[in-house]
């Protein structure tokens, strides 16, 4: 049996998070692949693969509900500039790592009564464990 | 009764998020006070690099060798690194002497050079008219001796013998060498090694006040009393709440039986916490003319400055990667073989140790100082400790080279470091985290050791191997257990460090066809 990540803690800092249930997004940074077709004569191609260094970014974004305490912790994270150290950790699976991260976005608070706002990290790839 | 005031404020200002980092290097320069020091026995003098050199002298001796040690290191550090000092009184001993004979008449005008006891602080040139008998050679060679300002030793003459005396009583200076260069035809002069140092001060309890500061490297001049401070060092290898581990320096030069008998006889020394640094002594000659304490100490001072953040190290290293350039923990891993030794007296590869030699002696655990294959610089071999064997006996290499202990015990420290300020005042569940509280998990600790070997393997350190399959390593290595009822968490697991570059083994065979 395999255990899916799913309801994963998120800590930032080392501070526990709440987060909006099932907002959690994370990308390894393991970079994209590009493939292209090369033409090889007589309609054969051959195809040619390269890896994008550029898109070898970590990142985790989450929701946040709209309250004092979430938009006070995140001007702390959005000042942290590439010191931010986000893990997430689920029982019985290996923890999500990122690190040397930044809070890029501006998040935008919902002033609805089930308003939320999107949080995104990006930094080195996650640990690979 | 009490003023109405509103409205009420109620305001914390809390402190910013510290940057947790190692301790910053110290050297500890243990030695013997000179006649007019004025320094308290065994009472360590801190901070000596906030000192004037005048009131350095004051303290340990105008013309010790104590105060050139210092000298030394101060030199190199510039004030970048702490440096404190352990002066002890002499025993009533022995002073250290060494005969200069001066045989013949000179038979052409020439200026004849000397370097005594340290070519850095101490050289001479006298200048010799063809017809000069030996006893007038000696007599300008006496004064020029004279002239010398804070020379550890002073000059009697009787006819062409001009005597050496070192200040300092005991077996300290006979390290000290005197080398004669450039004689003039007709002139002969007897030179080499001080010898009949005798009586060292007591020093079982030299580090007794020394309980809760560190000492990266301890510098001590007294090879046959290496078990007092192999004894101190030792017992800060484990971490019991403090971070006090470090090692020691001994200069030492011999022959290469004598070497060996020291650190791998009968009973080899097999600490992690002892170098001894040095090449070979000649007694009838002068071979390096800088005692090998000083040679300790110019490196100690180096290897101190390079684990200086933002020290400026580019003289002390061979390569020319940009960062490399500056002080840090980083360079803790960067091989500290080759590293030039200005200060070190250039001396023909011929009087020092072979390379069969020096593999032995490497092998023994014997750290040589030797020559650059060009011969135009004095530098470090392979920086290795006593240790060869681990506590079952095998042979074992885990703190043999100084970087290992170096990059081992940073890492160490640095989770040292982490953990206690991540986890300054939190608590301890088995449970779920609860958000916006300090609490933590078998998970989230897991988690940050993790965050803290990945900071390892980055720029700023270099210290542990970085990439997925380290990361992957690690994390299946590290065990965490959980103890709520005494608040305790263990955590063990592998470090895997990076390593130096030491040899390459090269096959070719030859082809006389590329297949065409």
């Amino acid at each position: 049996m395999a255990i899916q990540f799913s309801n994963g803690s998120v800590i930032v800092n080392n501070v526990p998070v709440a987060i909006m249930p099932n907002s959690l997004k994370i990308v390894d940074g393991s970079g994209e692949i590009k493939v292209r077709a090369m033409s090889a004569g007589g309609g054969a191609i051959e195809t040619v693969h390269t890896e994008d260094v550029e898109s070898k970014i970590g990142k985790i974004s989450f929701e946040l509900a709209v309250t004092d305490e979430n938009r006070a912790i995140s001007r702390l994270w959005k000042a942290n500039i590439g010191s931010n150290v986000i893990v997430v950790v689920q029982e019985g699976l290996n923890p999500i790592v990122l690190q040397t991260a930044s809070m890029v976005n501006d998040p935008e608070w919902e002033a609805t009564a089930d308003g939320k706002a999107s949080i995104e990290f990006q930094g080195n790839p996650t640990a690979f464990v | 009764m009490g003023a109405t005031s509103l409205p009420k404020i109620y305001a914390q200002l809390l402190a910013a998020n510290a940057i947790v980092g190692v301790d910053p290097f110290r050297i500890l320069i243990c030695g013997q006070t000179g006649t007019d020091g004025t320094a308290t026995t065994l009472t360590a003098i801190e901070e000596v690099q906030n000192k004037t050199r005048a009131e350095i002298k004051a303290l340990t001796g105008t013309k010790s060798e104590l105060t050139m040690r210092i000298n030394r290191v101060l030199d190199i550090v510039k004030g970048r690194v702490s440096v404190w000092v352990m002066p002890v009184a002499p025993a009533v001993g022995t002073a250290a002497t060494r005969t200069i004979t001066v045989s013949g008449a000179a038979t052409e005008d020439k200026t004849l050079t000397a370097k005594i006891i340290d070519s850095q602080y101490y050289s001479i040139s006298v200048d010799v008219v063809s017809g000069e008998a030996a006893a007038a050679v000696a007599t300008k060679i006496k004064a020029a001796i004279d002239a010398l300002t804070d020379l550890p030793a002073t000059a009697g003459i009787i006819s062409a013998a001009i005597t050496l005396t070192a200040n300092d009583l005991g077996t300290i200076a006979n390290k000290f060498t005197v080398k004669f260069d450039n004689l003039p035809a007709g002139i002969s002069i007897t030179e080499g090694q001080f010898s009949s140092g005798a009586t060292d001060p007591t020093l079982t309890t030299m580090f007794d006040s020394l309980i809760a500061t560190r000492f990266h490297s301890v510098l001590f001049p007294w090879s046959s009393s290496s078990a007092t401070v192999k004894t101190f060092l030792e017992s800060r290898n484990t971490i019991s709440n403090a971070f006090l581990q470090g090692v020691a320096m001994i200069g030492f030069d011999d022959t290469e039986a004598n070497i060996t008998s020291l650190v791998n006889g009968t009973t080899p020394l097999n600490s992690p916490n002892l170098l001894f640094i040095g090449n070979r002594k000649v007694s009838s000659a002068s071979v390096i003319v800088t005692p090998p304490d000083n040679r300790a100490a110019e490196f100690a001072a180096i290897e101190a400055l390079r684990l200086t953040t933002d020290a400026p190290i580019s003289s002390y290293v061979t390569v020319s990667s940009p960062r490399d350039q500056w002080g840090g923990s980083a360079l803790a891993s960067l091989g500290l073989y080759n590293t030039p030794l200005a200060y070190t007296s250039l001396t023909a590869p011929s009087s020092l140790f072979s390379f069969n030699e020096q593999e032995n002696l490497k092998n023994d655990g014997f750290t040589i100082t030797g020559v650059n294959e060009s011969k135009t610089s004095m530098i470090m071999g392979e920086v290795v400790t006593t240790y060869k064997f681990n506590s079952k006996g095998d042979p074992d290499v885990s703190f043999k080279y100084l970087e290992y202990i170096r990059t081992g015990y940073l890492a160490l420290e640095l989770f040292y470091k982490r953990l206690k300020s991540d986890y300054s005042q939190f608590r301890l569940t088995e449970g779920d985290l609860i958000s916006g509280r300090a609490i933590a998990n078998a998970g989230s600790i897991r988690a940050n050791c993790i965050s803290i070997f990945k900071t390892l393997g980055e720029k700023d350190y270099v210290l542990c191997q970085s990439g997925g399959d380290a990361e992957k390593y690690f994390n299946e290595n590290l065990v965490i257990e959980t103890d709520l009822a005494n608040g305790k968490v263990s955590i063990s697991g592998m470090l895997p460090i990076i390593t130096q570059i030491r040899q390459f083994n090269l096959t070719f065979q030859l082809s006389f066809t590329i297949g065409g």
